[in-house]
Formats: structure tokens, C-alpha cells, sequence
């Protein structure tokens, strides 16, 4: 469950190379006629970067809630496989993959596993690591695929083909901004109508990040 | 050997009796728990940090409570990071289930929700009762799920309960606080169960950050 999920994310998360912010989309799509050519865009877009710091907001719609809740964080990334999860509204909550190890610190509580005690974490490990070198699209049996765009973004549109996968998600949708092919938005749309939408903004790439960052105590 | 074991039935009787058998006789007080519901005055959607743990696996999310203007009740939990764990509903006196991953949709665990939900928002099955315990200050709730009987043992005062829960057929038992604020508002609730290793605590949230973002 989990593997998928944050592979999307930080598949993508990791191939952002410039600043984006919050957009209105309107956009009308069409489908991408050469799908390799932009794969390969995206894909070249990962290889440089050795570490990521980026804002994020989560937005969830639930159908049974007349609004949608907003929780709001920041993501740290650094090579090969360190990831810091932090949000901050509406609580604070930080988890940490560091070298196998899993860091959960909630409010003052922090509670530590080992990532290969999990089946789940320890899949998710494996996939970071294989989007960490830049595997983006390496998933092909796991997923089809669908390429639209518009006049600002990609859109790119993941079917989950394992049951395990079906069971959670109708599909996954990226969001790229054609200028640079970074990610400006991901949205895990679930069986229902409710959904998970993730933007990302502010981000640095290659930026200094000590080991501690990675670490709770 | 023998008299190892009748000092341990000793002990362990005199350790459980005060649960049953109160040492000094007070005055009867009937608790309602009905009057305590999580759904305060006009609001009809509540969110809760949730913690559960059983057995080696721990979920951390976000409970999201809605009670309907037919008095219809749903119940969703989700992971910090969106992922659905459960959803339920809680229409008349029916409770089902809309989605549950695998490892937690098992008959004693949706059972077990489908009691604690039950608590929280006071609505009880048509089988159950309440009434006090003739010498103590202290309310028994009975009611049934299915072929099972559940008996509460309610301790309350002002702002906390706490609960016992044992199921009769099967001679479980859990146990729980209620924390109630002066207004009987839930503050927060936790609750273990020993016989199938699960614990479980809530608190609801007060700075929700709901709000209409555009959307893609």
C-alpha cells in the first residue's frame, strides 16, 4: 500500500527543479503525442539532484465533509535515501526514513522501527531507492499510463493494475509544468469520489542538508 | 504448591473485588452516558488524532466524525498521509462497514469499533439498558451485539470515566478512560484490549484547518 504511494510522491517530488506555486487550472487536455520524448524529459529532470527541500499542502476531500481539510508541511530529501516528512498544521508530525530506520515524532512522543520489521516500509525503502536513481516510469507493470497536457501542464495519469493497488486508488494524476518539467501537483484519486491532492512549492534543490535533519531524538 | 495456589486466588480476589464489591455503601447515582456525546451543541463534524496499536502494527491518523441532520453518524479514518483506513456508517441501528484495509477488517476489531463509536456518540442498540449498580456508584450498561453480551462498569464524576468492558462469551475485557471537559465534551478517549493486544486513543482536534482551495 504504502510503497506505491510514496513512490509516486517522491518520484516525482524529486524530479522538481524550480519554484512553483498555487494555480487555478482550468486547462483543457489533449493527449502528449510523443510519450517517449517526455518520459525522457522527466526522467533527465531526477539525475542531478542530490537533495530537495519543498513546502508542501495536502488537500483532502472526503464526501462525506463539506470541505476539504488542509494540512501543511515541508519535505527534505537528500541522497541516497534520506527523507524527512514535517508537517505542521493541522499538527505537528514528523516522519523520517533514515538508512532503514523509520523516525516517527508526534507532538513530544518519538517512536523509532525498523524499516525491515515492516514488509510495507521495507517495500517502500526498495522503491526510493529505485526513483532516487531515477527510475521514473520503471513501474510498467504495476500501472498503465496515460499522457495528457494542457497549455501549462502534463498530466500524467496512473491506472493501478494489482488488485492490492486497485483496492486503494482509481488512479493516480501528476502534474507537471511543461517549463521545466517539474511536479506542481499529485492527486491519489481513491475508488469514491474522495481524493488526496498534494502540491508542492518553494522548493530548492541541491541544497545543504545535515545528517541531523534525518534524525530524532 | 497447594497452598501457593489458594494465597493466588486469594490475592487475585481480593485484588478484582473492589470492582464488584464496593466497601462502603454510597449513595445510588445514575449515569447516563447518553448525556455525554462527542457531538457538542450545532457541531456536526469532529476530527481526532487517532493512535492504534495491536500487536506489532501501529496506524497514526486522522478520525473525521459527521453526524447528519437525520442523526445518521460516519466515521472515516485516514493516514497523515491521506490514505483511507477505514470508513464507517452508523444509520439507525445499523453499523457497516464502507472500506476497511485487510489487516484491520476482522469481526472482533469492527466489532470492537463499532462498540467504541457506539459510546462516543451515545447511541446504543434497542438491547441495550442502563442502570446502576444497586451499591456503588457505579453504572452498568448492558447491551448485545450479535450473540454477544457486553456489560460497562462506568466509574464517572465530573470530567472523567472510566469504563471496563467485558465481553461475557468470550471473557475478554477491555479497558478504558473517557475524558470529558465541564461542558461533557469528549476530550479524549483510550482504550486497551488486552486479549487482542489492541490499544487505541483519540483526542479531538480544535484547530482544524478546513478550508475551500481551488482544486485541479
Amino acid at each position: 500500500m504504502n510503497k506505491s504511494i510514496f513512490s509516486i510522491c517522491f518520484l516525482f517530488l524529486f524530479s522538481l527543479t524550480a519554484v512553483v506555486s498555487g494555480q487555478k487550472s482550468t486547462d483543457k487536455y489533449s493527449t502528449v503525442k510523443d510519450t517517449l520524448s517526455l518520459i525522457a524529459k522527466i526522467n533527465g529532470a531526477t539525475t542531478s539532484i542530490q537533495s530537495t527541500e519543498s513546502d508542501f499542502t495536502q488537500e483532502k476531500y472526503l464526501s462525506i465533509m463539506t470541505d476539504k481539510v488542509i494540512s501543511k508541511g515541508k519535505l527534505y530529501y537528500k541522497a541516497p535515501n534520506l527523507v524527512r516528512w514535517e508537517y505542521t498544521q493541522p499538527y505537528a508530525y514528523i516522519i523520517v526514513f533514515n538508512n532503514g530506520k523509520i523516525f516517527i515524532k508526534d507532538d513530544k512522543k518519538v517512536k523509532k522501527f525498523d524499516a525491515s520489521s515492516n514488509k510495507n516500509f521495507s517495500e517502500l525503502n526498495d522503491n526510493l531507492t529505485m526513483i532516487i536513481q531515477g527510475k521514473l516510469f520503471s513501474q510498467r507493470k504495476d500501472f498503465n499510463y496515460k499522457y495528457q497536457e494542457s497549455d501549462k501542464y502534463y498530466l500524467v495519469t496512473l491506472f493501478p493494475q494489482a488488485k492490492k493497488l486497485k483496492d486503494l486508488f482509481g488512479s493516480i494524476l501528476v502534474y507537471f509544468n511543461k517549463n521545466d518539467y517539474s511536479v506542481y501537483a499529485i492527486k491519489l484519486m481513491e475508488a469514491q469520489k474522495d481524493y488526496t491532492l498534494i502540491r508542492f512549492s518553494n522548493r530548492k534543490n541541491n541544497v545543504q542538508l545535515s545528517n541531523e535533519k534525518f534524525s530524532i531524538n | 504448591m497447594k497452598s501457593f495456589r489458594l494465597i493466588s486466588l486469594l490475592i487475585l480476589f481480593v485484588g478484582c473485588s473492589h470492582i464488584f464489591l464496593p466497601k462502603e455503601k454510597v449513595e445510588t447515582f445514575f449515569y447516563n452516558t447518553k448525556d455525554f456525546n462527542i457531538f457538542i451543541k450545532d457541531t456536526s463534524t469532529v476530527m481526532c488524532k487517532l493512535e492504534m496499536k495491536f500487536f506489532f502494527k501501529r496506524f497514526n491518523g486522522i478520525l473525521f466524525m459527521k453526524r447528519s441532520a437525520q442523526k445518521d453518524y460516519y466515521f472515516v479514518c485516514t493516514t497523515q498521509f491521506g490514505l483511507k483506513i477505514f470508513e464507517f456508517t452508523l444509520k439507525q441501528d445499523n453499523f457497516s462497514v464502507q472500506y476497511c484495509i485487510p489487516s484491520l477488517n476482522k469481526p472482533q476489531y469492527i466489532a470492537m469499533f463499532e462498540n467504541q463509536f457506539r459510546l462516543l456518540c451515545g447511541v446504543f442498540k434497542k438491547e441495550y439498558s442502563c442502570y446502576p449498580a444497586p451499591e456503588a456508584n457505579i453504572c452498568v450498561e448492558d447491551y448485545r451485539n450479535g450473540d454477544t453480551l457486553f456489560r460497562y462498569f462506568w466509574v464517572p464524576n465530573d470530567t472523567l470515566a472510566h469504563f471496563m468492558q467485558f465481553k461475557i462469551k468470550e471473557r475478554t475485557r477491555i479497558e478504558g478512560k473517557v475524558l470529558y471537559s465541564k461542558e461533557k465534551k469528549v476530550e479524549g478517549m483510550y482504550y486497551k484490549h488486552k486479549g487482542k493486544g489492541l490499544k487505541l486513543w483519540l483526542k479531538p482536534m480544535e484547530n482544524t484547518i478546513i478550508n475551500e482551495n481551488d482544486s485541479l
